[in-house]
């Protein structure tokens, strides 16, 4: 499902310096499965979900997402391929502020033209999938930390897409929290999605299938 | 349009303070640009009014160097092409005294034409006749605005006026009150614009020691009541009158229209400078969607990174910006329309509201909201969502 090949990613620094995130690195996931990028901070795994992800495109190398060549894309392209393939749960949740734990479910379904009701049908299930369906009214501010996360894998979830990328989502969660949160993604695995985890927490990243581990923009194991 | 009103006002209300004083920003623009031309409208309104009831398709021979016109150059001037009728015209400044009150007024010297060359039409009583005028008859018709002014009420007909001509007082019997046509004009102005009083012209003739007139007013045919019509009658009449050039023609038509052109560039020239101001108030709606989407650049990282497309961000912003125009220019269209209307009745005067100014300032604002809105929404849609999720 993501085939990844020779992957670089220079970025310039405003000083002229390069900086090399990441150097040549070569993996892949296939459906279905679920598998933990580990490695410390600075060593490169923000940067290769953002290329997997399709928020970023890399320097040098090849993407192919189902078979689809995603570095060549353009923008407008990657958005929709976002849209369609690809959910995130980030370690800061990413909730919109101003919009209520159901409207933040709901916006994925927006941008990728669903009629209302539908809209209205998917989030409510989600919500109650993550067994938040009575804060479903709430702002973010008013959600802890643990049930803002729960929110965002409620977005996923509406989302339906067939890849989560998990970027540290445990990072701001107490162990409980945590723990509610790995299971969530245990339980979207087994429902078929493809996990991919990004983590310097060994523990959580045994739970994975696999893991992967990258350090100074360099695959080191796998 | 993903993103619905509802969400985009909710944003809108987010950022209160700022978006309320954007949106006053733009009613305030849009409100000088409705009063500007409303008070135009009304203005060229009256004045039209006021040229209507000098009689609109009739034209007025005058002599500039002394020529003196007679009953038989009446008669051929009324027979000439395009004209229908015609009439002898004196003109004296004179005062009116009735019960207490002494008046300025403009005493003219008129026939039983004066109904349909100069327009002028009975409340009460009647017109001058063409026995008035065989009788040399001691008869006036006078402006309703200065029977009102003496005796409180219009209707005055059976009672004396007299009046000063050529340095005497004359004893006139008031046979009727004619409608002061003018009404806001002569309202708004009484004191400079004096109120009339026509008498027969053989009275006139009599009291000055005149034989001949001043001026002959002539009442064209209203089809072809144009410039050229009128060089052409004021060829023939010096031709019959040998004359040299010596009388001129003055059409009240092509006066009119020249009137109305005139207010009509004013009130254009003022609405432009108001929309300046429309200008102004663009600059302040980007200012405030610029911060707005300072603001809210994680926002925009968060939609991009759920799939929102370029497009669809835009679109977002530019829905809020135009809203934000499109409210502030409601607001000022709506309080623009309330003054002229409340100024217009206080002051009595027909209100006409300049449908056409609001339309095109509502329209307007809203093109500016997207011509404004236009850079931040493009700045913001263009966002790289991970430095934007890095905010």
């Amino acid at each position: 499902m993501i085939r990844i090949r020779e992957l670089t990613k220079i970025y310039s620094s405003s000083a002229g310096q390069e900086v090399c995130a990441l150097d040549g690195v070569s993996l892949s996931v296939e459906q279905g499965e679920f598998v933990a990028i580990v490695g410390a901070s600075g060593s490169g795994k923000t940067t290769l979900m953002n290329i997997i992800g399709c928020l970023d495109t890399p320097t040098v190398g090849e993407y192919r997402l189902d078979g689809t060549d995603v570095s060549a894309l353009s923008g407008a392209e990657l958005s929709r391929v976002r849209s369609e393939k690809i959910s995130f749960v980030f370690q800061g949740f990413n909730l919109i502020p101003t919009l209520t734990a159901f409207e933040n479910v709901e916006l994925p379904l927006i941008y990728r033209g669903v009629e209302a009701a539908e809209r209205r049908r998917l989030s409510e299930q989600a919500l109650k999938s993550v067994g938040l369906e009575k804060r479903a009214e709430h702002l973010p501010a008013e959600l802890s930390g643990g049930q803002q996360q729960r929110v965002a894998i409620a977005r996923a979830l509406a989302a339906d897409a067939p890849i989560i990328l998990a970027d540290e989502p445990c990072g701001n969660l107490d162990s409980k929290a945590g723990g509610l949160v790995m299971d969530m993604l245990h339980g979207l695995h087994k429902a078929g999605k493809t996990v991919v985890l990004i983590t310097h927490d060994d523990r959580a990243a045994l739970t994975a299938d696999r893991q992967i581990r990258i350090s100074d923009g360099r695959v080191v194991g796998a | 349009m993903r993103i619905g009103f509802r969400r985009t006002l909710r944003n809108i209300r987010r950022g209160k303070g700022r978006s309320l004083l954007t949106v006053c920003g733009v009613a305030v623009g849009v409100f000088a640009v409705t009063v500007i031309s409303g008070i135009g409208s009304v203005g060229t309104q009256q004045v039209t009014s006021a040229m209507v009831t000098m009689g609109i398709n009739s034209a007025l021979v005058d002599s500039t160097n002394g020529v003196a016109l007679t009953e038989e150059d009446v008669a051929a001037f009324g027979r000439l092409e395009g004209v229908d009728k015609a009439m002898p015209l004196m003109a004296a400044v004179s005062e009116s005294r009735l019960l207490e009150t002494s008046l300025d007024c403009y005493a003219w010297g008129v026939d039983q034409d004066a109904k349909d060359i100069i327009s002028i039409e009975a409340v009460h009583g009647r017109l001058i006749s063409e026995k008035d005028v065989e009788n040399h008859a001691a008869v006036c018709v006078i402006d309703e605005v200065l029977a009102t002014e003496s005796y409180g009420r219009s209707n005055i007909v059976g009672k004396k006026i007299r009046l000063l001509l050529s340095g005497g007082y004359y004893e006139f019997e008031i046979v009727g009150v004619a409608k002061s046509g003018m009404t806001g004009l002569q309202s708004m102005m009484s004191g400079i614009i004096p109120d009339f009083v026509y008498i027969p012209y053989s009275t006139m003739q009599d009291i000055s020691g005149k034989t001949t007139f001043d001026k002959i007013a002539l009442l064209l045919d209203g089809e072809n009541a144009d410039e050229s019509l009128t060089a052409a009658l004021t060829e023939k009449v010096n031709q019959i009158k040998d004359s040299e050039g010596g009388l001129t023609i003055t059409n009240f038509q092509s006066q009119k229209g020249q009137l109305s052109n005139i207010l009509g560039i004013i009130t254009t020239a003022l609405s432009l400078i108001a929309g300046i101001s429309l200008v102004v108030s663009g600059i302040t709606v980007m200012t405030t969607m610029l911060v707005s989407v300072g603001e809210r650049t994680r926002e925009i990282g968060i939609k991009k990174s759920v799939g929102a497309k370029n497009s669809d961000i835009m679109m977002e912003f530019l829905l809020e910006s135009v809203m934000l125009t499109g409210l502030g220019s409601l607001a000022g269209a709506a309080l623009g329309l309330g003054v002229c209307g409340a100024g217009c009745a206080v002051m009595g005067l027909p209100f006409a509201a300049p449908m056409e100014a609001v339309m095109m300032a509502l329209a307007f604002s809203v093109a500016m909201g997207a011509v404004f809105g236009a850079y931040p929404a493009m700045k913001a849609a263009r966002l790289n969502p991970i430095e934007a999720l890095r905010a």
